[in-house]
């Protein structure tokens, strides 16, 4: 990872739902989490961040600590993503964490064969909706840790 | 369902089939066996025909000795050779040979042909020959005293005694009967070819040219009888010219022209025969003609010698004239000419033979072809005709097992397509039936998936929003109490109307309406995967998984001492998660309805039934109006009063539970009475997908 120390740890949430992704941001912050959030709305544009090509050919945005990503995206999918970050060196050990309303068992195993570490499939009940995303959070705070020490 | 009236038994195609076949089959064996006999028939006629040109051998031979035997005797009583008597002798032996012969082959025959229809022209023939071998014996009592006579001294008793009563005997009675006897036996023969002929017609192979070789035979046997003819009248000729030079008399003159007309006429039927044998192909015949030409050419002869005689006579040479008579026509008649005759009548005897057995082959041949060509035509018919109608009943069977196990549900079944006939075609259209049937299911399920996913996404926003909203309300209470105290009492109180009941509560229904949009979405999601379950089927206890069912219901059941009846269910083979979901939903939906008005009852029953196991779920609950049956299977389709919670899916996701293990399930219910729902699986379990 070659962010600097006095930039604060970015989580990249790739989401093309902006209702959804507010969302995500607010449970996230009410779970606790205070580091930048950066949202992206296609697959591509996660793709040419991450990999510094397209746009983000000159950025110098550090890599982000965490990838939330949505499976139904437009341009590039989720699984198209998933499966050019898992193949290149400089982004494969990014963790990622699924989030999409999809609970077919199928999808779920091929996100994982595809290397997702965490796969959390948006309820409609807010309450257990919040409750996933905070659990989340805490999960982040805790794969949070030995970074910020690092 | 299309099950066969009482007492009418129908026929399966294949059945139907097998039918024809049979009667193919015994047609051709008929015609096979038909021409056996035909063969056989043909055969026996063929005998009869042969054995006559025996017998017409046998005659002639006699004939010939007899000639020869009166010529011996006028010899030796007119002409006083004393060898001649030896001669005489020595002939009448052969002629009791002859005539033993004749008759042992009569005997022999009649015993072969016993029973063959020949029998009356048997006993005719023996008759005939009896009568003749009665006249020889009489010609032998003749000749025997004639040579007393002749012995005793008296050579003129004798001479009369040969003149009257021998050679009249010989001329009118013996040659006749042996005349009547060959024309006979020639009348059985061309009957017997008449016969053979109209039989080859029933024979399909070389017809054409057995029918010209019958049709030679018969007129072999025609120029048989004319040359018979000719011959004996030639004989009677010769006799009458001998006596009339001796005696004068008028009458054996008369007799003598007479002959010479018949002998005439004989000549000429002669060549005509001879002339239509030549016309029907028959070239050897060409030598025949010269043959009888030649013949002609002698008896002319012959002629001219017997005039130059009665010239002499008439002129008053009578001793000349009986030179004549004795020295020259005798020897060239009865040692020439009549010997001739016989030999050509034996050798056209022999053609016939011989045409006979070349025909017979023939017959044979075509006989035994015929019936092959019958017997590989059946063999090759039934052959062929067992195997379409194997193919069409394997197709058929094939195709009846592939719509079952599609109609059951089971979209990936193929029927294996072994020809581009008929049947071919139609397995194939079956085939895309099936596959265009599984595309649009498959079509269908992935929208239902892609929808209702799709569904959800909004839904997320709705009710995360309706929360996050209901949530700030909430936080902003301490804000709102203040804003209400600053503002004027009645704005205060309606500002917190606002806010705090009637904000929430349409918060509230919002929420709830998306809770109902999100289990409907879920429910469909669930019925759209209900395909793609693997089933594995194991042997079940089905009365645990009932108990394991109602376990659920314990404590309600025991509150309102409802009364639980599980009989000994028949065991089965089928998935255990399936079969206790189906038996889940139908237990709930059982005690769920029960009536309120009388203690709840539900019984559990099952029993085999063919292929199936069949299980009753009945119930004495509220049951289902008559018109709302229809409907109770139907997605989100809840009926009657509706006080009970409930998404009605249940019986639609029970309903796929059952059709995706081959089964059916049914209900029948009378409102107000209770409600019976039956279900049932195939023993050999196919699953659906």
């Amino acid at each position: 990872m070659d962010h600097t120390e006095h930039q604060p740890v970015t989580i990249l949430l790739v989401e093309d739902d902006p209702g959804h992704a507010l969302l995500i941001e607010k449970n996230l912050r009410r779970a606790g989490i205070a580091n930048r959030i950066l949202k992206l709305d296609t697959g591509q544009k996660a793709v040419d961040f991450l990999l510094k090509q397209g746009e983000y050919r000159n950025d110098v945005q550090p890599m982000p600590v965490l990838l939330l990503l949505d499976l139904n995206l437009p341009v590039l999918d989720g699984y198209q993503v998933l499966s050019i970050i898992k193949k290149d060196d400089r982004t494969r050990t990014i963790p990622i964490v699924i989030l999409t309303t999809t609970d077919n068992p199928h999808e779920v195993a091929r996100c994982y064969e595809l290397g997702c570490n965490v796969y959390i499939t948006k309820p409609v009940k807010y309450e257990k909706f919040s409750e996933a995303i905070r659990r989340m959070g805490l999960f982040l705070s805790i794969v949070k840790v030995p970074e910020q020490g690092a | 369902m299309g099950a066969p009236l009482p007492g009418v038994t129908p026929l399966s195609i294949k059945g139907k089939l097998l039918f024809v076949l049979a009667v193919i089959g015994i047609i051709l064996t008929s015609l096979a066996g038909y021409l056996i006999w035909n063969v056989r028939q043909i055969s026996v006629q063929a005998a009869i025909a042969r054995d006559g040109t025996g017998f017409l051998r046998e005659i002639s031979d006699i004939r010939l000795r007899l000639y020869r035997q009166m010529h011996a005797l006028t010899r030796y009583h007119f002409f006083n050779e004393e060898d001649a008597k030896g001669d005489c002798e020595a002939l009448g032996r052969e002629l009791s040979a002859a005539f033993l012969r004749l008759r042992e082959s009569l005997r022999v025959r009649s015993g072969s042909l016993h029973g063959t229809g020949a029998a009356g022209q048997e006993s005719r023939d023996i008759i005939n020959t009896r009568s003749l071998e009665n006249s020889y014996r009489d010609m032998i009592i003749i000749i025997d005293q004639s040579f007393s006579q002749k012995k005793a001294g008296d050579s003129s008793g004798a001479r009369r005694l040969i003149n009257d009563r021998g050679e009249p005997l010989l001329d009118d009675v013996l040659l006749r009967e042996m005349s009547k006897a060959i024309a006979d036996k020639a009348d059985d023969m061309l009957a017997a070819y008449e016969e053979i002929s109209m039989r080859i017609g029933a024979m399909p192979w070389a017809v054409e040219k057995n029918r010209r070789r019958l049709q030679g035979i018969r007129l072999s046997l025609q120029y048989y009888l004319a040359v018979d003819k000719l011959s004996l009248q030639l004989n009677h000729q010769l006799n009458e010219a001998a006596a009339y030079i001796v005696t004068s008399h008028q009458r054996n003159l008369r007799e003598f022209t007479e002959s010479g007309a018949e002998v005439e006429e004989a000549f000429e039927e002669s060549r005509k025969i001879i002339e239509a044998q030549i016309g029907l192909g028959m070239e050897g015949e060409k030598n025949q003609l010269q043959e009888v030409n030649s013949l002609l050419r002698e008896y002319q002869e012959v002629k001219a010698i017997f005039n130059r005689a009665f010239g002499l006579k008439h002129a008053g040479r009578a001793d000349a004239a009986f030179a004549v008579m004795d020295e020259t026509i005798k020897p060239r008649g009865i040692r020439h000419l009549l010997p001739k005759i016989e030999s050509i009548m034996d050798q056209n005897r022999n053609e016939i033979l011989s045409a006979h057995v070349f025909l017979l082959k023939s017959i044979y041949l075509s006989g035994v072809l015929s019936i092959t060509s019958v017997a590989i035509v059946a063999l090759l018919l039934i052959a062929g005709t067992y195997r379409v109608i194997r193919h069409m009943v394997v197709a058929v069977e094939r195709l009846s097992i592939g719509a079952d196990r599609v109609g059951r549900g089971n979209l990936d079944h193929t029927i294996k397509v072994e020809s581009s006939d008929e049947l071919g075609r139609l397995a194939s259209s079956f085939n895309r039936m099936t596959a265009s049937l599984r595309d649009s299911n498959e079509d269908l399920r992935a929208f239902i998936y892609s929808l209702s996913h799709d569904l959800r996404s909004p839904l997320v926003n709705i009710k995360g929003f309706s929360s996050e909203l209901a949530q700030v309300l909430k936080e902003s209470d301490d804000l709102l109490d203040r804003a209400a105290g600053a503002l004027p009492e009645a704005d205060g109180r309606r500002l917190q109307a606002i806010l705090q009941n009637e904000i929430p509560a349409a918060l509230e229904f919002l929420g709830g309406a998306a809770e109902r949009i999100n289990e409907l979405v879920n429910s469909v999601l669930k019925l759209s995967q209900v395909g793609q379950r693997e089933l594995k089927p194991e042997p079940l206890d089905m009365a645990a998984l009932v108990r394991s069912s109602l376990e659920r219901h314990a404590e309600e059941i025991k509150q309102r001492n409802i009364t639980v009846n599980i009989a000994d269910l028949p065991g089965l083979a089928a998935d255990r998660s399936a079969m206790q979901e189906i038996i889940d939903h139908l237990i709930d939906n059982a005690v769920k309805y029960l009536s309120p008005d009388r203690p709840g009852f539900i019984e559990v029953t099952g029993r085999r039934n063919g292929g199936e196991t069949l299980f009753h779920i009945r119930d004495n609950g509220r049951g289902i109006a008559t018109g709302d049956l229809a409907k109770i299977f139907g997605l989100f389709r809840r009926v009657g009063e509706q006080d009970t919670p409930g998404k009605g899916m249940g019986l639609t996701y029970v309903k796929a539970l059952i059709r995706l293990q081959s089964g059916r399930i049914w209900c029948e219910s009378e409102a107000g009475s209770g409600t019976l729902f039956t279900f049932s699986l195939p023993d050999s379990m196919k699953p659906g997908r």
